[in-house]
């Protein structure tokens, strides 16, 4: 039950509020006691100005002992709460309202130790505590000690009752608030269950299904945003492997079924002449290469994927290397009547020169396959990059992304056309990009002002 | 038999055809959707090879197309495509069959035999007319019980009228269906081939089945 995030976060709301109604409480409770005792002693000094001022106003009558006149006064100042207890500076008791023999005997003691500055203190006497002032009176001649008692039964009532109050408020506020607490973080964690129910039906059979965003804004929202995004690169990644796969079936499965069928008609005859086998042979052949062809392009790029594809790496006269490449196509580009416009500055990398061959051979090779006849190729090798433009068809906004995907092919009948130096089965752009990368050199394509498409290989210095 | 191939991958189609004509069919090829549905409209064809990726209209919108049309001939989808969706979707649009690529090209023949046999009155494989046998499968005649050599397009021609005993077919009937698209109709080559059948079915036999009805057409009847 406490690995529920709502019920831990009541926990911890509680103990929290706990002590801090606890520490309020107390303070409070201080406080008051506080304001009481103070109020009690200004009670206390108040009577005892009161009592000194009454005795200095009346005269004493002839005759009339100090002992007789002190209890008069006393006997004057009764009240229920109040003793007054008078003593000579010896300590001898003049007069006392005090009807408590313990408590006598203490005062008693204590007023043995003469006449002091006027002080409270705190004094038990049986199960009453007291509360007592004791000061200097001055009646005129003598000087005596002035002592009066207060009970503290009023004040023990009433921080009594503050201390119940808050032993029933306190527990009631913690319940309440606990409760309050409960609901709230269940109400704010409602779209986290929401979220996980929803992702919980989420395969890839309903990819496209997205987390419900109550509030964009809140930390929530934010995530079920963050989570929406994440889905979206999957479902895209997805949908590219299974495009692969359905791709790359195709791709496979044509020369299969040109080898079998092919093979197979012809033999399905008795006797053929020679010609006609040899034609059947010939495409049996021509497939055969085409199968080897997209089989080592999937090994290639299954390796890079794998991560085995390893550079051997060395320096590499790029500038030498380009214009070889441009050799290789020229045949196919001369029987198409397409024109090579190549200039290259002396430029060395570092590099694989057998995957750098092959990266530039595809790209060359689409620039030929994919343009006009009659058309124009513009090869050039300046500032560590490679631009190979041609004249070929837009490929247009929609497969500009594809194109570097495996097997993409815009028209997919396209490439059988034309003669080309490396498959056509769509690897060939898949492939250049993975050399690229292994040269940590970025591969991009664009379509320029004047209508060619450009595709532009930087390596790094 | 006339049948439409609709492929556009030309290594594919050549060889289709080469296996389909060396077993009597009449083919055309089409190359994308668009040729397709333009010749179904103009000929009468009698099965449909149709693939599915092609360029422009693909083959399920060909094959919806055909179908709209009221064309209730026999397609067979062809494909190298073999997700379940795909097969689904094309028999749920009017395809009779589907076969992936690549396929053993016997099983299209006996594919393609089945789905026009069930379009014929003749369910069986063998049609039987008096002591003459035509056996579409192995696509050998046999006329009281002696083998007759024939060639494809013979062959084509007497299936053609055997499948339609007992009903007059016209000269224009016979090279819709027997014939591609590269008969020439001002030829005389359908009265040489009914005159070659004549010959070897007709002649050293004593009833005579292949009959002319003047200015209407052949009809093969043992009456």
């Amino acid at each position: 039950m406490l690995d529920s995030i709502r019920i831990r976060l009541t926990i911890w709301y509680l103990t929290v509020l706990a002590l801090v109604m606890i520490a309020f409480a107390a303070l409070a409770y201080v406080s008051i006691l506080r304001v009481l005792t103070r109020e009690t002693d200004n009670n206390l000094v108040e009577m005892a100005e009161n009592f000194t001022a009454e005795v200095q106003s009346h005269q004493r009558d002839e005759g009339e002992t100090l002992e007789k006149k002190f209890s008069d006064e006393i006997g004057e100042f009764h009240f229920r709460d109040y003793h007054f207890v008078v003593y000579d500076t010896a300590g001898r008791r003049l007069a006392s309202s005090v009807d408590n023999d313990d408590l006598q005997t203490s005062l008693d003691n204590i007023a043995t130790g003469g006449l002091v500055a006027p002080a409270f203190f705190d004094l038990a006497a049986g199960d009453d505590n007291l509360r007592v002032y004791r000061t200097p009176l001055l009646v005129r001649p003598g000087r005596y000690q002035l002592f009066i008692v207060l009970s503290l039964e009023d004040q023990h009532a009433i921080s009594g009752g503050v201390v119940s109050v808050f032993l029933v408020a306190v527990p009631l506020a913690l319940i309440l608030s606990g409760l309050g607490g409960y609901f709230l973080a269940r109400k704010s964690l409602f779209p986290v269950a929401q979220m996980s129910s929803r992702a919980a039906n989420i395969s890839a059979a309903n990819l496209d299904d997205r987390l419900p965003v109550n509030n964009p804004n809140d930390e929530l929202g934010r995530l079920a945003i963050v989570l929406n995004a994440l889905l979206n690169r999957l479902e895209s990644s997805f949908e590219q492997q299974r495009r692969f796969m359905a791709d790359a079936s195709h791709e496979l499965r044509t020369p299969l079924a040109i080898v079998r069928g092919e093979s197979e008609v012809a033999l399905s005859k008795d006797s053929r002449t020679v010609q006609e086998y040899q034609e059947s042979l010939r495409i049996v052949n021509d497939e055969s290469r085409c199968l080897t062809e997209i089989v080592e392009g999937l090994f290639t790029l299954a390796r890079a994927d794998a991560g085995e594809l390893k550079a051997n790496v060395r320096e590499v006269y790029l500038d030498e290397l380009v214009a070889d490449c441009v050799r290789s196509i020229r045949t196919l580009a001369d029987r198409r009547n397409i024109k090579i416009e190549f200039s290259s500055e002396e430029t060395t990398i570092k590099g694989d020169e057998a995957l750098l061959r092959r990266l530039l051979l595809n790209l060359f090779d689409n620039a030929v396959k994919y343009n006009i006849d009659g058309g124009k190729i513009g090869i050039k090798l300046a500032d560590n990059t490679v631009t190979v433009s041609n004249t070929g068809e837009e490929i247009g906004r929609d497969h500009e992304e594809l194109i570097f995907d495996r097997f993409y092919r815009i028209e997919k009948n396209r490439s059988h056309k034309h003669e080309t130096l490396t498959s056509g089965a769509g690897l060939g752009l898949s492939i250049a990009k993975r050399i690229a990368e292994l040269h940590n050199a970025e591969i991009v394509y664009r379509r320029s002002a004047d209508g060619e498409n450009i595709f532009e290989i930087s390596f790094p210095r | 038999m006339r049948v439409l191939l609709v492929e556009d991958d030309s290594r594919i189609a050549a060889f289709v055809a080469k296996g389909l004509r060396e077993n009597s069919y009449a083919v055309d090829i089409a190359i994308d959707g668009d040729e397709a549905t333009y010749m179904a409209s103009i000929n009468l064809y009698d099965l449909f090879v149709l693939d599915i990726n092609l360029p422009g209209k693909d083959g399920f919108e060909v094959c919806c197309e055909l179908r709209e049309n009221g064309n209730t001939k026999p397609i067979l989808m062809l494909t190298a495509r073999d997700a379940i969706d795909d097969r689904i979707s094309g028999l749920d649009i009017g395809a009779d069959d589907y076969l992936t690529k690549p396929f053993e090209f016997r099983e299209l023949l006996a594919r393609l035999r089945a789905l026009s046999r069930r379009q014929s009155e003749f369910r069986a494989p063998k049609i039987v007319i008096a002591d003459l046998e035509v056996d579409t499968i192995s696509q050998n005649v046999i006329r009281a019980g002696k083998q007759i050599e024939l060639t494809a397009k013979e062959y084509s021609l007497i299936e053609f009228l055997a499948v339609n005993r007992g009903r007059v077919v016209g000269r224009e009937e016979i090279s819709e269906h027997v014939w591609d698209d590269s008969f020439d109709p001002f030829s005389n080559l359908i009265e040489v081939y009914i005159k070659r059948l004549r010959t070897k079915l007709d002649e050293d036999f004593g009833t005579q089945l292949i009959h002319t009805r003047r200015g209407v057409g052949y009809i093969l009847d043992d009456a």
